[in-house]
C-alpha cells in the first residue's frame, strides 16, 4: 500500500508543479498472438504463451519549461489467474544543447502475479523486472527519431518447487538498444521501432541439477499506424521477435509476458486512449 | 588381589562386549525420483509411486538420482551460483559415501572397507518381479524433475534424450535385479540391485560425475507400482550399505556397521 502511495505522490508532485501544462490519458489495450514458437515448452500447450489479452492504461505527461515528465501505469490480464503490472517513468529535457534534441532517462518496474492454481505459478514466468533506460530524441519537421539504451534486470526467480526441492534461475541483465521513427501529424501517423537485445546468461540451479544457457542476441521490431479523432487516439501495431538459436531455451532467455512481450514469434496490439 | 581380579574381570567383559558386531541404521535424506512413460508426457515426479512395465510396445521406466549436496537450501543458493561445478551437484554422492565410512574416530575412506551396497525398492502390493527381469544403468546426461520419455529437461534442445527413454552410460555395468547380491536376497516385494563395486570405484575416483540412474524392464513385464520418494515410507527407495573397518586401533576388533540410506524424506 505504501508503495502505491509513494507512486501517486511522486506523480502528483510533478503534475501540480508543471508550469507548461499537463495532460493525461486513459485507455485500453488488446493483443493477439499471430504465430507462436514452433517448439512448445514441455508441460505447456500451444497458446499458453500468447500475450495478455486485455490491458488498462493510465498515463500522463507534464511539461515545465524544457523539463518533460511522463508516466505510464498498466495492468494487463492474460486470464483470470494472471495479472501483470507495468510502471514506467520517463524524464526528458528538450532542446538539450541543440534545438529539437531531447535527452532523458526512464525507469521501468514490472511485476507479475499468478494465482496459486495457475500453471505459471512457481515457474520461470513468474518474474519481476527492473529497468533503467537512457533516451535520445530528435524532431525534424513532422518526424521524430528516438533512440534508447535500456538495462533490464529480471530478478532471480523460482522455477519449481517439486518434491520439496527448489529450483531457481538467475538471469544476467539484458541490454536493449532501440531505434525508432515516428511521424507527428494530427490525424494519421506511422511508427517503426527496431530493438537489438543482448540477452544475458541464464543459470538454472537446484541441489540435484544445474544448467547454463549462454548469452545470445536477437532483435524485435514493431510497425504501427495511428489514427487520431478529437481526444481519441488509436494505435494498431505489429510486433515480431527473431527466434533465438534454441527455441526451448528461448522461453527461459526471454520469459516476458508483458513489458514487451517476447514469448510469441509475432503478435498484434490495438491501443485506444482518451486524452484529457 | 581381590581388586586385581575385579579389574581383570571387568577388562575381560569389556573385551568380550566389543568383539561382537554392531549394526546401526542411519537415515540419510535422498531427494528425487520419477518415472517416464513412452505413451505419455505427464510429469510424475510428485506421485507417491513409481511404475515399471513393458506391454504391447509401451514402456515405463524409473529415474533416480543419488544426492551430492548436503548444504541447507539457503546456504546452497547463497554459495553455489558462481562455484565451478555448482557445489558438486553432479559429483558422486559424496555425502553418502563419506557418511558410510567416517563415523569412526579414524577416517577409513578406503574402497576395500565397503563390503556391501545394495539399492532396494519395494512394490506397493508386495508382488515380486522375477530376478533378471529388470535392469539398471547410469544416465549419461542431467535430467530434471519434469523429465519425460523424450526430454531430460526443458531448458534447452540439448535436454532432449538422444535415445528416447534415457541416454545410458554403459561405462559401468550393473547386475539385473536380485542377481549376485553382496548381501541378503530379495524377499517378497523387494527389488534389489547390487551397487558395491560402483561405490568402491567412486571412492577410488571421487571426481566421477553422477547424473542418476534408469531402471527398465528387460522383458515384457506387467505393471508394477513401487514406493517412491514422495511416499515417505520405510519402504521408499533406499541404499543399504555395510562397511567393515577398525574404529579404535588399539582395543576394538574389526567393526561392522550397516547403514541404510533412504531415497526420500527423513522420518
Amino acid at each position: 500500500m505504501k508503495f502505491w502511495f509513494l507512486i501517486v505522490f511522486f506523480i502528483s508532485s510533478h503534475f501540480v508543479c508543471a508550469q507548461g501544462g499537463s495532460s493525461f490519458y486513459i485507455g485500453g489495450r488488446s493483443q493477439l498472438e499471430l504465430s507462436s514458437k514452433e517448439k512448445i515448452n514441455p508441460g505447456f500447450k500451444d497458446g499458453d504463451f500468447s500475450p495478455p489479452v486485455l490491458g488498462v492504461i493510465l498515463g500522463g505527461e507534464s511539461l515545465s519549461g524544457s523539463d518533460f515528465f511522463s508516466f505510464d501505469l498498466e495492468l494487463e490480464l492474460k486470464d483470470t489467474k494472471t495479472r501483470f503490472y507495468n510502471i514506467m517513468f520517463d524524464r526528458n529535457w528538450s532542446n538539450f544543447f541543440i534545438n529539437n534534441f531531447s535527452l532523458g532517462f526512464g525507469v521501468d518496474v514490472f511485476i507479475s502475479e499468478f494465482s496459486d492454481d495457475s500453471k505459471f505459478k512457481n515457474t520461470a514466468f513468474e518474474n519481476q523486472k527492473l529497468g533503467l533506460s537512457y533516451n535520445l530524441g530528435y524532431k525534424v519537421s513532422r518526424l521524430e527519431v528516438t533512440g534508447s539504451i535500456s538495462y533490464m534486470k529480471t530478478l532471480d526467480s523460482t522455477v519449481s518447487k517439486k518434491e520439496g526441492i527448489k529450483t531457481k534461475m538467475k538471469l544476467e541483465r539484458d541490454v536493449i538498444y532501440k531505434l525508432g521513427v515516428k511521424t507527428l501529424f494530427d490525424k494519421y501517423n506511422y511508427l517503426f521501432e527496431l530493438s537489438f537485445i543482448e540477452v544475458g546468461e541464464r543459470r538454472v540451479l537446484s541441489k540435484e541439477f544445474f544448467y547454463i544457457i549462454p548469452s545470445e542476441s536477437t532483435w524485435k521490431y514493431t510497425v504501427g499506424t495511428n489514427y487520431n479523432y478529437k481526444s481519441l487516439s488509436l494505435w494498431l501495431k505489429y510486433h515480431a521477435v527473431k527466434s533465438l538459436n534454441d527455441e526451448y531455451s528461448s522461453y527461459y532467455q526471454l520469459p516476458n509476458f508483458s513489458s514487451s512481450h517476447t514469448l510469441s514469434k509475432s503478435y498484434v496490439s490495438m491501443e485506444l486512449t482518451w486524452n484529457f | 588381589m581381590e581388586f586385581l581380579k575385579r579389574a581383570l574381570f571387568s577388562f575381560a567383559l569389556l573385551l568380550i562386549s566389543s568383539c561382537g558386531d554392531e549394526s546401526r541404521t542411519v537415515t540419510i535424506k535422498l531427494r528425487t525420483d520419477t518415472f517416464i512413460s513412452s505413451d505419455s508426457e505427464v510429469n510424475n515426479s510428485d506421485l507417491d509411486y513409481l511404475k515399471i512395465s513393458r506391454t504391447s510396445g509401451a514402456e515405463d521406466r524409473i529415474l533416480i538420482k543419488l544426492p551430492g549436496v548436503d548444504d541447507s537450501e539457503d546456504d546452497f543458493f547463497e554459495n553455489c551460483w558462481e562455484d565451478y561445478a555448482f557445489c558438486g551437484v553432479f559429483l558422486l554422492p559424496l555425502s553418502i559415501v563419506s557418511q558410510i565410512l567416517t563415523t569412526c574416530e579414524n577416517n577409513i575412506i578406503q574402497a576395500s572397507n565397503l563390503t556391501s551396497a545394495v539399492l532396494v525398492f519395494n512394490t506397493s502390493d508386495g508382488s515380486s518381479i522375477t530376478a533378471g527381469d529388470v535392469g539398471i544403468s547410469l544416465l549419461a546426461k542431467p535430467w530434471w524433475q519434469s523429465s519425460t520419455w523424450n526430454m531430460a529437461h526443458p531448458f534447452s534442445g540439448e535436454g532432449q534424450w538422444l535415445s528416447p527413454g534415457g541416454d545410458l552410460d554403459n561405462s559401468v555395468s550393473f547386475e539385473n535385479n536380485c542377481t549376485n547380491l553382496s548381501s541378503g536376497s530379495c524377499d517378497s516385494g523387494e527389488i534389489k540391485f547390487e551397487m558395491t563395486s560402483y561405490f568402491q570405484s567412486l571412492l577410488n575416483q571421487q571426481n566421477n560425475q553422477h547424473y542418476g540412474m534408469v531402471i527398465y524392464p528387460n522383458v515384457d513385464l506387467a505393471e508394477s507400482k513401487i514406493y517412491s520418494v514422495q511416499a515417505n515410507s520405510t519402504l521408499s527407495p533406499r541404499i543399504v550399505a555395510t562397511y567393515t573397518g577398525s574404529c579404535v586401533s588399539s582395543v576394538s576388533p574389526k567393526y561392522q556397521e550397516t547403514k541404510t540410506f533412504y531415497l526420500g524424506s527423513e522420518f
